[in-house]
């Protein structure tokens, strides 16, 4: 609808969005919350938000929990005005720091998950185009391989090396100077 | 529910979940890796074999190196190998044992130049303290059409290379430097719109005559500037932050020493050109640190004048011995002589000070006096080990003008030491309160004499 337009602030901050999930569960959020993520930001640009926003690759478990980051992250995003979003900006945004100090462990507290639900995360936050998402739970796998031999990474991530020895041979005589 | 979703996710459990993430998703995934654990990746299946080597991210850093040569040659055959594939950001970081640019420099200049070519938008330049000499960015050719972001961090930089810098790098928004050389006097650019400067030398006076050498920023689309400790603060030139060249600032931090803050102070007030009249138009956030009090005060006010849309102001107090005998001050001629300031937007003062720093009663006191509008304080204890007390606190309140409320709020470390609060007229409202405080005081209106005990007295 037009009252959606971001030309008007207050009617931006009021209207609702209906998200529905892979098995048709319906969540209504705010145009602040929804628009963290930029796939959704995009659809509303473009007006295709009438009915709700289907979501088939998002399930209503996951669903629930990126709009609990995302009814999180957009507070902190509020103060900024415009509808600009890009890092850059963000840096200038001032956050009280006690603000971000609870943002912080918010965003400790969401990574304590199991590693099925980490990667239905990670997919939801890449279709959806939620970076802060994103750039938060990849490094969270990232930390958890920090370290680790290629054995130890293939064991933890139940990884099936399909490489013969001969190819696995070759691959690290041509990168051998990240073994050494 | 939705069996087949919910049976499907507990099946890929079990299975390989990573190698079956989208590619840029994985590569999103090695981009936090340091390079060297990125490109051993490689072995772990045919999926993860070539994965590495279109990673736009990349950090290369010596920690883990336990030689400047085997460091070398890990990152030269990894941008061979790499090839010229678009880089989004490239951080290298000199923090392995015995490991500075400086002793590599030419080679090191080739990776930075790769970079550049591979049109990165993000670099970061990192060496570490050493006695010898820093790595210099002066045969460093930076043109870039794409360089966006660039920090550097104990690096030294000449005029010359400033400003090659600025005029090769159009798109160059974001400039941090810490614990940097700098012999430059001009840091002119008309498209940076960050700039954070901490703890960098500008050696330059040693061949300049002092009184005439100054270092002007002038920079009319900058958004934000902060500028930290300065080293060598007693030998440093007056750095000129006109704000007539810094006209869309929005966020300004001033937290250098005294020494550095008298001579920005003398530059800045005694000289009629440089600042009087100059209006902060778009200024809504200012920190300062207690170099402001000079002369009683007289920059700090200047700036709250003028300052018509600042919303949050923050006064980083040293330790009160510090600054004793050097002029700064907090008199009752400074609340007398201050106009009433016109800062109507703002609405958060916090100051950062130490226990029993009694210049903080001083402080919020002049504040109250001259604001027009409603204000929450809070004052937050120097650092999280120590409390901060607040000793003397007296606020006299007049005049028609009062009906508004003051919140001041102290968080957990602090305490009142001994707070007068005098309200002539109703209906003022003041809130006070702590987390050990809290209740005991809300709700006081009217005339009332308030002395609050230190906490520790309560218990």
């Amino acid at each position: 609808m037009a009252s959606a337009g971001s030309g008007d602030e207050k009617a931006a901050a009021a209207a609702m969005i209906t998200l529905i999930s892979s098995d048709n569960e319906k969540f209504e959020v705010t145009e602040a919350t929804a628009t963290l993520s930029q796939t959704i930001r995009h659809m509303i640009e473009d007006g295709c938000t009438d009915g709700g926003v289907p979501l088939p690759n998002v399930t209503s478990k996951i669903l629930a929990r990126v709009i609990e980051y995302c009814k999180k992250h957009a507070t902190a995003a509020a103060g900024e005005e415009g509808s600009s979003s890009s890092f850059s900006d963000a840096a200038f945004l001032e956050v009280d720091r006690a603000f971000l100090e609870e943002l912080e462990e918010f965003d400790d507290a969401f990574l304590e998950v199991d590693r099925a639900t980490l990667f239905d995360l990670i997919l939801a936050a890449n279709y959806l185009d939620i970076k802060g998402l994103l750039n938060l739970t990849c490094q969270k796998v990232a930390d958890s391989v920090k370290g680790k031999t290629p054995e130890q990474i293939r064991e933890m991530y139940n990884i099936v090396n399909d490489l013969t020895p001969e190819e696995e041979a070759e691959i690290r005589r041509e990168t051998q100077w990240a073994f050494e | 529910m939705d069996t087949p979703s919910g049976k499907s996710a507990k099946a890929t459990d079990e299975g390989d979940r990573i190698s079956g993430l989208p590619d840029e998703v994985r590569q999103h995934v090695l981009s936090f890796l340091p390079a060297r654990e990125a490109v051993r990746t490689c072995v772990l299946s045919t999926r993860w074999h070539d994965l590495w080597a279109s990673v736009p991210r990349l950090n290369v850093a010596a920690k883990g190196f336990t030689s400047q040569s085997s460091f070398i040659k890990f990152v030269n055959a990894l941008l061979i190998s790499r090839g010229c594939i678009p880089l989004k950001s490239f951080w290298l970081r000199a923090d392995g044992p015995d490991i500075f640019l400086n002793n590599f420099r030419d080679t090191a200049y080739l990776w930075i130049r790769y970079a550049l070519r591979n049109n990165v938008e993000e670099l970061g330049v990192i060496d570490q303290w050493t006695v010898r000499e820093l790595f210099q960015l002066q045969y460093c050719p930076f043109t870039s059409s794409c360089l966006k972001k660039l920090h550097l961090c104990y690096i030294k930089i000449d005029d010359h290379a400033i400003k090659k810098l600025f005029s090769g790098c159009p798109a160059l928004e974001d400039l941090e430097m810490i614990n940097c050389e700098m012999f430059a006097t001009e840091l002119s650019s008309a498209t940076l719109k960050s700039l954070s400067i901490d703890y960098v030398d500008f050696p330059y006076h040693i061949d300049y005559d002092m009184s005439g050498c100054y270092i002007v920023i002038n920079m009319p689309s900058l958004v934000s500037l902060h500028i930290g400790a300065l080293l060598n603060g007693a030998m440093l030139s007056v750095v000129d932050v006109r704000l007539g060249a810094l006209s869309n600032v929005k966020k300004l931090e001033l937290l250098f020493s005294y020494d550095s803050g008298w001579q920005y102070y003398e530059y800045s007030m005694q000289d009629d050109t440089n600042l009087c009249g100059v209006v902060f138009t778009n200024l809504i956030t200012l920190s300062l640190s207690d170099w402001c009090l000079y002369d009683n005060c007289k920059l700090l006010l200047y700036l709250l004048e003028h300052s018509p849309n600042l919303e949050k102001l923050t006064l980083m107090m040293t330790e009160p011995h510090f600054r004793a005998n050097i002029g700064l001050s907090c008199s009752a001629d400074a609340v007398n002589s201050a106009t009433p300031f016109n800062c109507e937007k703002l609405r958060k003062l916090e100051i950062v000070c130490s226990e029993g720093d009694k210049i903080v009663g001083k402080l919020v006191t002049i504040l109250l006096t001259k604001m027009k509008s409603p204000l929450e304080i809070s004052i937050k204890p120097f650092s999280g080990v120590s409390r901060c007390l607040v000793v003397g606190l007296t606020i006299f309140t007049t005049g028609p003008k009062l009906a508004r409320t003051w919140k001041i709020c102290l968080c957990s470390h602090s305490s009142f030491g001994q707070m007068v609060v005098r309200i002539v007229t109703p209906p003022v409202q003041l809130l006070v309160w702590s987390q050990q405080l809290s209740g005991s005081l809300l709700g006081l209106s009217s005339e009332l004499l308030l002395v609050v005990l230190p906490v520790s007295t309560f218990r």
